[in-house]
């Protein structure tokens, strides 16, 4: 509450009296210089892996510029770094401004900004060095999480106060979009990062769900920071920025309204298609399927209503460049949950499900909707926080070309791709035998795709480039006004109250109830989807042969995991006939995972479906694949993991990893942990004696043979015995 | 296999009923506010924005 000066003048009767006050402009310069920043960053290295696709070899050698490590870099920067500081820059502004009072508190607003780039940073060491948990969009480890989780109170404090002492009776629409996010995110993040941590001095710990649930779990996280995180907060800035930028009011409030209430009651729902055909129970799968389909509805009412605020203003789009970015951003949301619903229907998810497609979707949401928007944003933001005009518009127009370019040739080969990829994994000769048997065709008949999207993620780049001196030209011929003054009248303590009076307008005016009541909204769906999850926990089919991993095995595990090999690969076999054949052994069944804390059913084949691997190929075939993937695999574009040859396994921590498997309920025998070191040598030696027949000498403590044992370990349980489940219990 | 499984669970099939019959009422109710606005309230809150 710095900067604030009040001055006092006769206030007529029924409104406060007239307040002077400054707006922070400096928090939220901050906040969109770190988005530019961090947005650079995280689509280099979106630009270093696409180019790993067709030269596997980039970075031969480097464990940490490896493509499974660096490919959570890139999502977690983009999502987190760039979207992320692009959403406290909208914030930030329009809060202010739509309460008209300054933030809440300067030194928490600092706070806020500096522990979320703490945050980025941590992310940026730890997870190249492979410490991640495994779960996609929350590889982050514990210690991380809980920073992120009290930092994120910091900015929910700090919004909520400045909400609470504004001078604007009425919260506007953008505003409920802001408090529906930081609620449903906080509980998101808080239910899916529930991890046993294996040592309070170490960084990794494991998912207290396992298998099915947490699969459950991540994916209604996974689709939710889509809704939460890439898409309710944009929605509130395009709430507040279009109409800025068109200088007229939203086209419809009361379509927001019910744009609004509609769109997080239902997104909450609809995770569980990320898991359709899988070991996921049916109803869930359904019920998943039947929101997603609904959700077309509100997303598109705030599509157009996001459009349609330019009626008649249409003229000012071929002008403004602002503009532009903003129109092809309004449109790309269009585009994305046109197509989500679709992708979400089981008939079409059986065949874009783990191909290019899901590349290419997410990328017309990235690129256009958050890139775009972010970029028309910081286009008008510059200009007016710096008092002065945008350096060249002539570049804004030519980054505007090259970001759509960038866009049209990032996804049109990857649609490319993905339909090739669901063809061809799909086909069957006349007699019944799959056509193309070889993984491996697939991935080389659209190298071409891969090629062509590298390019047009490179020109996307290029174009941010531009950007980023433009904004650094037009602040460097203009002045920070970090503290812009305005003045707006109190708020009254009496609140006149309409004869016909909603609960709605009730709530409208009270900030802490309407989180509560977000949270209610949100929560529903969430429980009514996560609980059957929790009572069937008892009752999962227990396959007598699924036995708890070999303490190398179980290293092994967390290798795979700290490789990022879910990144390519998925270890879920769906019950299709041409899944089956290609992956040689049954479907994939619930039962199999009980013990998988966390799972690692992955969301893309780049590579094949792994959960059938063990006892494909011998051992040697596994240690000259990890040495020199291409020679084993002509065509291939794994990366080789030399490393896993020299470096010695860590074995300091096999008991607490055995003791916190213990803790979440895996059946090791009591005092196993004493003695689990003493079994991995006896599995690792035999593994490197056999290795030895066929000439090759590793010793037997190196990281290969634990990632040896662990692969050879993949649907063995099942293929063994040929189990048949046991009754509940 | 999981069919079986959740028969056990008492009401299962109440679940995703529940879940439609919350938000139908919910967004009904959304509905009939939203329409029920009178002109001026739409006007004032609309141009929030604008008023800077």
């Amino acid at each position: 509450m710095t900067n604030e000066v009040s001055n006092i003048t006769s206030p007529p009767e029924s409104v406060g009296r007239l307040e002077s006050f400054e707006y922070d402009n400096k928090i939220v310069r901050d906040f969109a210089v770190a988005s530019a920043f961090w947005g650079i960053a995280g689509m280099l290295v979106g630009v270093i892996v696409a180019f790993q696709f067709f030269l596997p070899k980039l970075t031969d050698g480097i464990s940490f510029l490896s493509f499974g490590r660096l490919r959570p870099l890139h999502t977690n920067a983009v999502i987190f770094a760039f979207v992320g500081n692009g959403i406290f820059m909208g914030v930030y502004y329009s809060l202010q401004r739509l309460c008209k009072a300054r933030m809440f508190n300067d030194g928490l607003s600092k706070l806020h900004f500096w522990g979320w780039q703490f945050i980025i940073l941590t992310a940026l060491v730890s997870l190249p060095l492979g410490i991640t948990s495994g779960k996609e969009y929350a590889e982050l480890e514990w210690p991380i999480d809980i920073l992120i989780t009290l930092i994120w109170v910091v900015f929910g404090i700090n919004m909520i106060m400045t909400i609470v002492k504004r001078r604007e009776r009425h919260i506007y629409v953008a505003i409920w979009f802001y408090i529906a996010t930081w609620v449903t995110v906080a509980m998101l993040h808080i239910v899916n990062s529930m991890e046993l941590p294996i040592s309070l001095m170490g960084m990794h710990s494991y998912s207290i769900y396992a298998g099915v649930q947490d699969a459950l779990v991540q994916w209604w996280y996974g689709h939710n920071a889509v809704a939460f995180f890439l898409t309710t907060p944009y929605l509130g800035l395009m709430y507040y920025f279009i109409p800025k930028a068109v200088n007229r009011p939203v086209y419809s409030y009361r379509l927001s309204i019910i744009h609004f209430w509609a769109l997080i009651f239902i997104y909450i729902w609809a995770g569980p298609h990320h898991l359709l055909y899988t070991a996921l129970p049916d109803w869930a799968q359904s019920l998943g399927m039947v929101f997603s389909v609904m959700l077309i509805a509100p997303s598109w009412g705030g599509m157009l209503n996001g459009l349609l605020t330019l009626r008649g203003a249409w003229d000012k789009v071929r002008n403004d460049v602002t503009l532009k970015f903003m129109v092809v951003a309004v449109t790309a949301y269009g585009m994305a949950t046109f197509e989500g619903p679709l992708l979400s229907i089981k008939s079409v998810n059986a065949i874009s499900h783990f191909t290019d497609w899901t590349i290419a979707h997410v990328h017309i949401g990235t690129l256009g909707w958050n890139g775009f928007l972010t970029f028309g944003i910081l286009y008008w933001l510059f200009p007016k926080i710096y008092n002065t005009k945008l350096y060249s518009d002539k570049l804004a127009e030519t980054h505007f070309w090259l970001g759509t370019l960038g866009i049209v040739l990032y996804s049109v080969p990857m649609y490319f791709a993905g339909f090739t990829q669901a063809l061809m994994w799909k086909e069957f000769t006349p007699d019944g035998f799959l056509k193309y048997p070889n993984f491996l065709e697939t991935v080389v008949q659209i190298m071409p795709m891969y090629i062509i999207r590298a390019i047009g993620g490179t020109i996307y780049l290029v174009g941010s480039f531009l950007m980023v001196y433009n904004l650094w030209k037009t602040a460097a011929a203009g002045k920070l006004i970090e503290n812009e003054a305005a003045e707006a009248h109190a708020l009254t303590k009496v609140v006149e109250v309409e004869q016909d009076e909603y609960w709605h307008r009730w709530i409208e005016r009270r900030p802490i109830q309407f989180t509560i009541w977000s949270l209610v909204a949100v929560a529903i769906g969430g429980l009514l989807e996560l609980l059957p999850m929790a009572m069937i926990k008892s009752n999962i089919p227990t396959i007598a042969s699924v036995k708890p991993y070999t303490p190398l095995e179980l290293q092994g595990r967390d290798l795979y995991i700290r490789e990022g090999c879910y990144t390519c690969h998925s270890q879920m076999v769906r019950p299709f006939r041409d899944e089956t054949e290609r992956y040689k052994g049954e479907y994939s069944k619930a039962g199999e995972y009980v013990y998988d804390h966390p799972f690692q059913w992955g969301s893309k084949r780049t590579g094949p479906d792994l959960h059938r691997l063990g006892g494909k190929y011998p051992d040697s075939w596994h240690y000259y694949h990890m040495l020199d993937p291409r020679a084993i695999s002509p065509g291939s574009i794994m990366p080789a993991y030399e490393w896993l040859l020299t470096n010695p396994l860590d074995k300091t921590t096999t008991a607490a990893k055995i003791r916190a498997m213990q803790t979440l309920g895996v059946p090791y025998p009591k005092g196993y942990d004493d003695k689990a070191n003493e079994d991995l040598m006896k599995q690792a030696d035999g593994i490197a004696a056999g290795l030895k027949k066929d000439k090759i000498n590793v010793k037997s403590d190196r990281e290969i043979i634990a990632m040896i044992a662990y692969l050879q370990r993949l649907g063995m349980d099942i293929k063994a015995n040929n189990p048949k489940p046991l009754s509940s219990n | 296999m999981y069919k079986d499984v959740l028969r056990h669970i008492e009401d299962i099939a109440t679940f995703p009923v529940i879940s439609f019959v919350i938000f139908f009422f919910f967004f009904i109710s959304v509905v009939v506010y939203a329409w029920g606005i009178t002109k001026p309230t739409i006007n004032e809150m609309e141009n929030i924005p604008l008023k800077d």
